[in-house]
Parts: structure tokens; sequence; C-alpha cells
């Protein structure tokens, strides 16, 4: 079913984590959704405004949600968790104390109101707005015998009051989609678990031992691959792999809209999977054992 | 004054009061159960509550907010939510930590130890880089990041592989370095900061 999106990318898709981008033109594309760039957008802040200037992290997040308001839209599609995030605690803010949506609304000279009433969508979100047969119509080829550990991490499910999701702590929106590409997701202890993205710059043992908890249980669990839907998650879970993992112990960490867009017959280089620090031929490998299929 | 749990009912509309102790916040907090805070949240509930309880004793209750403000815990927190997801009270304990780091920094209270010093610079460098352009730039942060600590070597072997994997462009980084030079806040985002300090103003007036 076609649909349109205010489209929310986020400074890191812009930058070191653009393969996220890339390929979710190329699934939207398939799926007939339209992703409309919402006009001169701004950083959300993260987790930077949200621990120091609470007032700066706010306002930054009413900034986004104007500015798709005055491109006509009422959903924004955030792809990126921490983006997200900001925009769904904002919004459940301003919907459950009408004062702070008109606080927020004077500090921004708008007059026109109705700010409350935009909507965030999570990828978590975007999938499951898509019935199954949709997901399945633009498959090419099919996985087959791929084990996903499919990595939920913070954001996307917590707090659930501010996310809806409908489970928290075992999630199952992003198996759901990987049983549908005929991949099989594993059961595992650390999908919802912190792997310490927001320390990344600032706090490398955090970093460390958080991400090493993570690769070690979906290891254990026997997942050939990790699949994400948060640039800091594939920062942390790839990049970063490479300085607290062994050569022989790595583990590829990919996009779901990496793995979605592989089913549906996108090439490795046009997904940008070249990007990943760890290989990925364990993946593209369990597609092509299947090209007629 | 304003007191820690009052600062924290105007912020988020819960209140740590409403703690009883259960301890489900340490037993789940990412950062704890790892070993890689000095006290769990539950503490932290617990001397913002004392602090309320002693009130009419000014320097005791001084006292147990300065626990709370210098604590290494408030900055080793990595914003998972998992705490507020689970307190049975509904109290949001990851927006508890907020209030914290924002008030220590008000009240120029923060830890002084190395690693708090390193995460502060890190929030401060990446806002400054909202202030200058409307966007994080990935090198103007990490750029700022290294002239504030001076951890002028820490990542600097990920750079070529970066530039390799196509993640960064040599033009690109002397252009964000160039950022570096720009003072705020541009015109794309000077709204911003003038809304945040009018919604600043008007919450210290409530």
């Amino acid at each position: 079913m076609s649909a349109t999106f205010a489209y929310y990318p986020g400074c890191s898709l812009q930058g070191t984590e653009k393969e996220y981008n890339t390929s979710l033109q190329l699934v939207a594309k398939a799926l007939d959704h339209k992703l409309e760039e919402i006009p001169n957008w701004l950083c959300c802040g993260a987790t930077s405004a949200h621990s120091i200037n609470h007032a700066l992290a706010t306002a930054l997040a009413g900034d986004t949600l104007a500015k798709a308001q005055d491109a006509g839209h009422s959903k924004i599609l955030a792809p990126c968790a921490m983006c997200y995030s900001r925009l769904a605690t904002t919004l459940h803010q301003i919907k459950s104390d009408p004062d702070k949506a008109a606080s927020l609304e004077k500090a921004l000279k708008r007059e026109k109101g109705g700010l409350a009433e935009m909507r965030a969508l999570s990828m978590l979100d975007w999938a499951r707005e898509l019935s199954d047969a949709e997901i399945q119509a633009p498959i090419k080829k099919k996985f087959k015998g791929l084990k996903i550990a499919c990595y939920y991490g913070c954001l996307l499910v917590r707090p659930q009051k501010v996310t809806g999701v409908e489970n928290a702590e075992i999630p199952q929106d992003m198996e759901r989609v990987v049983r549908l590409l005929g991949a099989e997701p594993v059961s595992w202890t650390m999908a919802t678990a912190c792997c310490g993205a927001s320390f990344s710059l600032s706090d490398k043992p955090s970093v460390f031992r958080l991400g090493r908890r993570v690769i070690e249980s979906a290891r254990k669990a026997g997942a050939d691959a990790i699949i994400v839907a948060c640039p800091m998650c594939h920062t942390n879970l790839d990049m970063r792999q490479t300085e607290f993992q062994a050569a022989d112990e790595r583990i590829p960490a990919i996009f779901i809209t990496q793995l979605m867009g592989l089913a549906y017959g996108f090439s490795p280089k046009e997904l940008g999977l070249e990007g990943n620090f760890v290989n990925t031929d364990a993946i593209t490998a369990a597609l092509a054992a299947t090209e007629e299929g | 004054m304003k007191t820690l749990a009052e600062l924290v009912k105007s912020a988020t509309g819960t209140t740590p009061l409403d703690c009883y102790q259960c301890g489900r916040c340490s037993a789940g907090c990412t950062q704890n159960v790892t070993e890689g805070m000095d006290m769990g949240p539950v503490r932290i509930m617990r001397l913002i509550q004392m602090e309320e309880a002693f009130k009419d004793q000014p320097e005791t209750a001084a006292e147990y907010c300065d626990r709370v403000l210098t604590s290494d815990t408030i900055w080793m927190c990595a914003s998972c939510q998992t705490c507020t997801q689970r307190c049975p009270q509904g109290i949001d304990i990851a927006g508890t930590m907020d209030v914290m780091r924002q008030t220590a920094i008000q009240r120029g209270k923060a830890a002084k130890s190395r690693r708090v010093y390193d995460i502060v610079s890190a929030h401060k460098a990446f806002i400054n880089c909202i202030r200058r352009t409307g966007k994080n730039d990935e090198v103007a942060l990490v750029g700022e990041y290294k002239m504030r600590t001076g951890n002028f070597l820490s990542d600097m072997n990920m750079a070529p592989q970066m530039m390799l994997k196509g993640k960064m462009s040599p033009f690109g980084a002397i252009g964000s370095a160039l950022s570096l030079l720009k003072s705020g806040p541009a015109d794309n985002v000077k709204h911003v900061f003038e809304a945040a300090e009018a919604l600043r103003k008007e919450e210290e007036e409530q």
C-alpha cells in the first residue's frame, strides 16, 4: 500500500552511517513508500542535549515537529533510534500536559498549535504498519539457513509509555520481518540490553564492556549475524567490535533495511554493505544459495 | 533553591519520593550490573529523599544533595531507560538522572574525576556542534572533544579505515575542521536556542 511520510534522516545517516539511509531509500521505493525529507531539519540534540540542557532538547524536537507540520505532514519517520526517541519523548510530554504544549509553541513563536497531534514513527512502527503480504511482495530471493539475532537496544522499545510497543522486554517486530525473508531469528538474552553507544567517544571501557556482552550473547545463541535499526548501535557493534573482539570471534551487524534490501534483489554494493568493518559474506552467501527460490 | 525532588517533579511529572527502595532499577541497570558505577540508581533515589526529609536542616540537606550531584553515577548512566521501564512506582528514573546532570553542571558540582570530565566534555562539544551548524558534524565533534580533553590519539587509528570505507571524506574532514572556527549560534539554529532560553526562564519562574 502506498504511503507518504515526513522523513527525518538525522545526522548519522548523512555521515558515518549513510548506508542506513541508502538502504532505507531503496527498500521504501520497493514498498511504494514516499519519504519526503523535512526541509532544513536540525539535529535532535541526542543524549547530550537531554543530559545537560533539557530546554534545548525540547526546543530542538519542537522545531522538527513544527517543520514537518508546516510541510503538511502528520507522520514523521525517524530511522535513527535516538532521533525517534527525542521526538517521541517530547510528543509524550506535550500530549500528556497541555501546559507544556502551550509553552513549547509559545517559545517557538507558533500561533497555529497542534504540535501535539503529530506522530513519530520508529522503524518498528513502520514495520508494524506493513502486512505480511506487503513485506513479502518485493522479495526476489529468500534467505536459507541464516540465523539472525534481532537487536533492539534501548530507545526503540523503552520506555513503553513513550514507544507504545506491545512488549518492551521481549519485542518480536524484527523477528517477524526476518521470518518473512526466509531467515531464522534466534532466541537470545541481550536483544534489549544497552550496547553503551552513548559513550562511544567519551568512555571506551563502557563501550567495550557493554558491546562485548551483546556480541557474545549473539554468538552463544548461534547467530550468523545481528540486525539493528539504530546508527549508534551499528557503529558500536560493527566498527567498535573490531576493537573489542578477536578477529575469529566477530559476527557481522547490518541494518534491518540492508537485510530486506538483499532479499528484494538489491546488490550488496547498492546497499552499502562494503561500508561494514566486519565481513558480511556469511549473510550474502545464505542468499545466493537460494537463487531460484 | 529548589530541592532535587522538586526539580525532578517539574521536569518529569514523577517524583523520587514515591520510591520504596525495591532495588529493581539497580538490579537491571546496564552500568551497575557490569560494575561501571560507584552506586546504583536506587541509592540516588534514597539520597534525593533524604535531602527532602532534612529540608528543615539546611546543612544536612545540602550534604545529601552534594552526594548526588558530585557522584560518578549520574554521569555513568547510559540513558538506556531500563530503570524507567521497570520501576513499579512509575518513577522516571532515567529522567531523574538527566535532571541531576543538568543541575550538577548549573551548580558547578560535577565530579572532578577524569572519567566524568571526559563525558561532560563530549556533551559540551556535541552541543557546540549544533550551535555552530545546526547539525552534529562527527569530525568537528571529535575535533572539539580532543581539544577539550587532550585525548589527541584516541580513535586516530580508525580514521584511515573510515576513509577507505567511505564513512568519511578527507575534504569533508577539512571543511568540518574549519567549522570549528565559527562562533554561533548559526542563523538556521538561532531561533531554537532562543526558544530554549524562553523555556528555561519559564521553568525557573514556576
